[in-house]
């Protein structure tokens, strides 16, 4: 079962003779349309009326749409026959997704990214046949039929996979004096082009890989490294999919939180203060004052929770050392921050991501640590700088978070520590046991300042 | 008797005014001059010559707070008074580790600030407001109403419906009170909200 490229063409675009009465076939084209009803269950002849039907009106008066509809769904049959016909087995194991509609997910897509929201929001008649690296895709809309030509792996991604560069070629329905008709590349288009159009369509989508079999030894290493890259390739999507999904999820549960913070607090405390000055209690002037106060307070404190301004205004250092004074009001624990010396400022990218660090760890023995003491030592050498956290809380067992936004928490603690590892050659460590608190250790090394020595 | 020598920064329009007219009525204080942003302060400090600096931290100008304050340490024989409603520990401290004399909260009366003056005038360093290190014992309104509430025999989730917050928040700010008052139970929580009054506080709910 040898076929050079050639056959393979002659297969596929002049081969003919492999199917029943082509001509007959495609003549029906341009000829009137005759019965509707005629070849409806007739398997062998099931494509041909219906292309009569389609492409032959000369005054339509049906909805365009299932003019055009009616044109791809026979046009299917014709690939069908095709392929059932060929001799070739690369040609013959190439499958088809049956002809039917489909939404386009635009809605979803545009809400991740504005660039696509350009796309219009309709459905399309498809079908698609897959060979073993490419797809033909075609998708009928009212005035048109497009034909694609799809790498497999980006099907997936149909609808913003086919595009210009992929269009393989695009028939038209445009309506003139003597009713609607079908244009490819602005000329009449007859049965025996149509026919002609599909077989190279389907030509092309096996072409790259039915390369004969006499040369396939010199070619195996070029098609391992083209399977190691395709490989490759999807892994990338799958990431770039994944870093999406959890962007967008990390976004709505920064949002849940302030929500949660907000209502929690000063919405409460308003409430509050509405229910005394309706009646529900007398208050003085002191005690309203004391009440503004308090919810000037808390939502100060979530203010500067969101916002890093005091690390831009007052340094890390003194940022660091504030984020732990919080602690004693908040939790009751016993707090030393131990700093002898300033540091030298750091690249604002680092400073925030050390500050943010800190302030994730903060929370979390304010939170679940249930700790009597807090240490935080930050010591300073020209080599490096090293901030160590230690709490004697009750700790927690590294395969189990105490709570899922916890192991969140842990997750973008490490994701700044890369970012960290950016600049400077980093180490970032956890420590902690049930019952026997936590350790956090940052340890930046300043000496050689750049991405690429890293270790 | 020589006047103590006042220059006031400060952009907030009524607290300037109140603070200068304020410290007017003083019989030993004299405002020698006001400015609504730190660049002209620094100035005015430069050619005014005054005794005392009555600050703001957060001035409109390129300056951020701690650069200003540092500005002004710098450039100023005169003491220096920060006057402001930043209340973060490690803030203050930086401030007056920079050279402030006393660092007041807005929530102070005039004739505090006036009495704080002449102490400075007089040399004395590192005075600050004293809420700053009570406030974080304070019980405040809301816990107040949650004592009320509790010595009344309501559950936290019923507390919680009734302050329209979780009822995980309930049980921190109860952990809180324990913390403030130095309890360890939640039934000693209750006992000593009935035994201070709480029940009869007429909070309606």
């Amino acid at each position: 079962m040898e076929h050079s490229e050639s056959s393979i063409n002659k297969l596929l675009v002049e081969g003919k003779k492999f199917l029943a009465g082509p001509s007959s076939f495609l003549q029906s084209f341009f000829a009137p349309a005759k019965s509707q009803l005629a070849s409806r269950g007739q398997s062998s002849k099931a494509g041909d009326s219906r292309i009569e039907r389609s492409l032959a009106y000369q005054s339509i008066t049906e909805d365009v749409y299932v003019h055009s509809l009616d044109l791809s769904r026979a046009l299917y049959d014709v690939a069908i026959k095709i392929i059932k016909e060929a001799q070739d087995e690369r040609i013959s194991t190439i499958r088809f997704t049956e002809p039917r509609e489909v939404s386009e997910p635009n809605q979803f897509l545009s809400s991740i990214s504005p660039a696509i929201s350009d796309f219009p929001a309709r459905s399309y008649y498809r079908w698609r046949a897959t060979a073993q690296t490419k797809s033909l895709s075609v998708r009928a809309a009212p005035h048109y039929i497009e034909f694609f030509i799809v790498p497999n792996r980006s099907v997936i991604f149909l609808s913003i996979s086919e595009f210009g560069s992929r269009l393989a070629a695009k028939l038209v329905l445009r309506l003139t004096e003597s009713g609607y008709i079908w244009l490819h590349n602005g000329q009449r288009i007859d049965p025996d082009g149509a026919e002609k159009i599909l077989r190279q369509c389907l030509s092309d989508i096996v072409d790259e890989v039915s390369e004969p079999v006499a040369e396939k030894h010199e070619d195996t290493k070029l098609a391992k490294i083209h399977v190691k890259h395709n490989k490759q390739m999807d892994g990338l999507l799958l990431a770039n999919q994944n870093l999406l999904f959890k962007l967008v999820n990390e976004q709505e549960a920064t949002k849940n939180e302030i929500a949660r913070e907000l209502h929690d607090s000063v919405l409460a405390d308003l409430m509050m203060l509405q229910r005394y000055l309706s009646g529900d209690r007398e208050l003085g002037k002191q005690e309203l004052a004391e009440i503004v106060d308090d919810i000037t307070k808390q939502l100060r404190d979530i203010v500067n929770e969101c916002t890093p301004k005091t690390l831009q205004e007052w340094g890390l250092r003194v940022s660091l050392e504030s984020l732990l004074q919080k602690l004693p009001e908040r939790s009751g624990s016993k707090c030393t921050f131990d700093c002898p010396f300033d540091f030298p400022t750091l690249p604002e990218m680092v400073e925030l991501n050390i500050y943010r660090i800190f302030q994730e760890c903060i929370n979390n023995i304010n939170k679940y640590a249930r700790a009597s003491k807090v240490v935080f030592l930050i010591r300073v050498t020209p080599e490096k700088i090293t901030f160590t956290l230690t709490d004697n809380g009750q700790g927690f067992s590294d395969q189990v978070p105490v709570e899922p936004s916890h192991g969140f928490g842990l997750r973008s603690m490490n994701e700044r520590a890369e970012l960290i590892r950016c600049f400077y050659p980093a180490k970032f460590n956890i420590e902690s046991k049930t019952g026997e608190g936590t350790t956090v250790l940052l340890e930046i090394e300043l000496s050689c300042p750049s991405g690429h020595e890293l270790g | 008797m020589t006047k103590i020598r006042v220059l006031v920064v400060e952009d907030h329009h009524a607290t300037l005014e109140g603070v200068s007219i304020g410290l007017s009525r003083e019989e030993d204080l004299e405002v020698v001059g006001t400015s609504e942003n730190s660049t002209e302060g620094l100035a005015l400090t430069k050619s005014l010559n005054p005794d005392v600096i009555v600050l703001d931290l957060h001035l409109p100008g390129a300056l951020s707070p701690k650069a200003m304050v540092e500005e002004f340490a710098r450039s100023a024989t005169a003491k220096l008074i920060v006057f402001s409603a930043e209340n973060r520990l490690a803030l203050v401290q930086s401030c007056l580790s920079m050279g402030v004399a006393a660092y007041l909260l807005k929530s102070e009366r005039v004739s505090t600030l006036a009495a704080i003056i002449r102490r400075v005038a007089g040399g004395e360093k590192g005075i600050m407001s004293e809420q700053l290190s009570v406030d974080c014992s304070r019980v405040t309104k809301a816990e107040e109403e949650i004592l009320s509430m509790l010595a009344n025999g309501l559950r936290y989730q019923e507390i919680a419906d009734a302050r329209l917050t979780a009822a995980s928040t309930v049980r921190k700010q109860c952990d809180m009170l324990l913390l403030k008052l130095g309890l360890d139970s939640r039934e000693k929580l209750i006992a000593w909200a009935v035994r201070n009054g709480y029940g009869t506080l007429g909070v309606k709910y």
